[in-house]
């Protein structure tokens, strides 16, 4: 029999188990990541976050993702738009080709550039006569990045932008605005926190993504190594402490999009009751 | 429609003051699917006409078209003389209300109705103050002075229509073009809105045309009813007009209650498939039809030889509903005093139609 002091202790059984695999396999790794990390104390991570090489890491680490945010923002917002605004043939089709880079090995991807684009590859010889470098290189590193992250803006306002259908732009155009207008004044302000939590999810993945960019990179170190592919180098070269410190440094830009996610999620709640 | 006849109809809306609107052999497609067909309209100025007809008769579509949120048609639109097809839905100065009300959510009431004043080109638009002085006059207007700081989210179903009006009719535009505008509404509420919205219509002199599927909605509002089905215009005229003189069967039972009487027309002479009813005269070619008629053109008359028994009576408003049965046939007729249920009648048909089937 199914009593109510049974049911109770199921769940409560049911919660902690959730938190014990949560603490087992989420929780402690990156705290044993931030306890490897000070191993050496503040000055070791000091140390570790100011070698040259880590520096340019963070510098083309950050330029990286200043790069493909912006375009997959505008990219992903476009693509957004048209499927869910317009009816056209093959619509269906252009939903599963933008959810392609979640399905393909990132390492795949990055093969495919190195292909149309490497020394051997189908441009090569164009390439080489106007002196223009893209694999292993800022240029193929950031094409590999935007094409591994170009699903998250798209896939995170597309349920939005469908369910709020074309009745607002309509709307606005028999008002008499332009394109322009309507974008800024109706179909932004509707889509903005998701569209801004799709730009956080875009981001973390620009910095972290490791296959894709390992394959074009070229791993010069100093050079063409974001953080992701510097912290390999290091570990294998032994310098786990540093390794470390760069991998909690990742971890903390992580973290940091994370709660701001779960902060515009609540907000995003908070005001979808307010308006219902 | 042809150049020549297009060029016709244009000289001869030149001659006089131009129609609002003047439709001719517009045809419209979803895909292959047709949704509009071989349409014909003119809308005078100062109009109210309603677009009547069951979901899917186009009603919508042909509303959209002419505002140019359908912009794949064939055929002639012109609005006030001039051919719409070169002009895009947001330069044709018309007030459109969605079914939906589509009011801006981020927005408050005031923004949603100033929207359309600030978004007109810098030399068209009102300095900041003339617009907020407009915004408080269109609130007035819809009644609603004290919501202009609420969000469309804070405020009820009637409210937001009105808020939505107030925005389309905040440029003077020439046209008010609305879709179902009481769809979403409470009856109660409905009922009251169509008294004030008709009396704004005169107030404001405007021209108007709206969308619904009930026709009690149509006869109480419009001027004129266009009465479609199938993407066909079925019949274009005043409520007496169509009562009076129905185009087909689907006229005159859209329009009202109908009791329905199959039978054949053979020389002359229509016969019903009831065999105890006397045939009546008609000038509809031989071939089966079927004669239609409202329950309270039917009269009954106590009669111990008569070929119906009322079976059940019941009060409708001010009439009194009989359940009559005829051989193998169950009808409804309306009738002043009640008759006791039981009772074996005769049947007196006035205001009758026929029909080819």
């Amino acid at each position: 029999m199914n009593q109510p002091g049974t049911e109770r202790a199921t769940a409560t059984l049911s919660i902690l188990a959730a938190w014990a695999v949560a603490a087992l396999f989420l929780i402690l790794p990156l705290a044993l990541v931030f306890q490897q990390a000070f191993a050496l104390g503040w000055s070791g991570v000091a140390n570790a976050l100011t070698d040259p090489d880590a520096e340019s890491a963070i510098a083309l680490t950050l330029i990286t993702a200043a790069i493909s945010v912006p375009v997959n923002l505008v990219g992903g917002l476009a693509a957004a738009w048209c499927i869910a605004k317009f009816d056209f043939p093959g619509k269906t089709l252009l939903v599963s080709i933008i959810e392609l880079p979640f399905s393909i090995s990132p390492v795949v991807s990055g093969l495919v550039w190195v292909l149309l684009f490497g020394s051997q590859g189908w441009f090569a010889g164009e390439l080489a006569a106007a002196h223009i470098q893209i694999i292993f290189a800022l240029p193929g590193i950031v094409l590999a990045t935007i094409f591994v992250t170009f699903p998250f803006v798209a896939r995170t306002i597309l349920p939005l932008m469908q369910e709020q259908g074309r009745d607002h732009e309509e709307a606005a155009t028999m008002l008499g605005a332009g394109f322009f207008s309507t974008l800024w004044h109706v179909v932004l302000p509707d889509i903005k926190w998701a569209l801004l939590a799709g730009v956080l999810l875009t981001n973390a993945r620009a910095m972290g993504e490791f296959g894709a960019v390992s394959v074009v990179s070229g791993h010069v170190s100093g050079l063409t190594e974001t953080i992701p592919l510097q912290i390999e180098s290091l570990y294998d070269d032994y310098q786990s402490t540093a390794a470390f410190a760069l991998s909690a440094l990742l971890a903390c830009l992580g973290l940091i999009t994370l709660v701001a996610k779960a902060v515009l999620e609540w907000h995003i709640t908070r005001t979808r009751r307010i308006a219902a | 429609m042809n150049v020549t006849s297009a060029r016709l109809l244009t000289e001869i809306s030149a001659a006089t003051a131009p129609p609002a609107v003047s439709i001719a052999a517009l045809h419209q497609h979803y895909g292959r699917f047709p949704a509009l067909f071989n349409v014909d309209l003119t809308v005078h100025k100062g109009e109210f006409l309603a677009l009547l007809g069951p979901s899917g008769s186009g009603k919508t579509t042909l509303l959209r078209t002419i505002a140019g949120l359908e912009p794949n048609y064939q055929g002639y639109l012109a609005i006030d003389g001039e051919e719409m097809r070169q002009r895009p839905a947001r330069l044709r100065n018309i007030g459109f209300v969605f079914q939906s009300y589509a009011l801006f959510r981020h927005m408050t009431v005031a923004e949603n109705v100033a929207f359309g004043l600030r978004v007109q080109p810098r030399k068209d638009r009102l300095s900041k103050p003339a617009i907020n002085d407009r915004v408080r006059e269109l609130l007035s207007l819809v009644q609603l002075p004290g919501l202009a700081d609420r969000y469309p989210g804070q405020i009820s179903g009637g409210q937001r229509q009105r808020v939505a009006l107030a925005r389309a009719l905040a440029t003077e535009p020439r046209l008010l073009l609305l879709d179902e505008p009481f769809g979403a509404l409470d009856p109660l509420v409905r009922k009251e809105l169509r008294q004030w919205l008709r009396s704004l219509h005169e107030r404001l002199g405007l021209t108007s045309i709206f969308v619904t599927h009930d026709q009690e909605e149509a006869v109480e509002m419009a001027d004129r009813i266009v009465l479609l089905k199938s993407g066909i215009v079925q019949q274009i005229g005043t409520q007496p007009q169509l009562e009076s003189s129905p185009a087909n069967g689907f006229v005159f039972s859209f329009l009202g209650e109908t009791v329905r009487f199959p039978g054949t027309v053979a020389q002359g002479h229509f016969q019903f498939e009831l065999t105890n009813l006397a045939p009546l005269d008609s000038s509809l070619p031989d071939g089966p039809a079927e004669m239609l008629i409202r329950p309270y053109n039917i009269s009954l008359t106590l009669d111990e030889a008569g070929p119906a028994t009322v079976t059940a009576v019941h009060q409708a408003g001010p009439l009194w509903r009989h359940t009559v049965r005829i051989e193998d046939t169950t009808i409804e007729v309306l009738e002043f005093r009640p008759l006791a249920a039981g009772s074996r009648v005769s049947l007196e048909f006035e205001r009758i139609n026929l029909f080819e089937k």
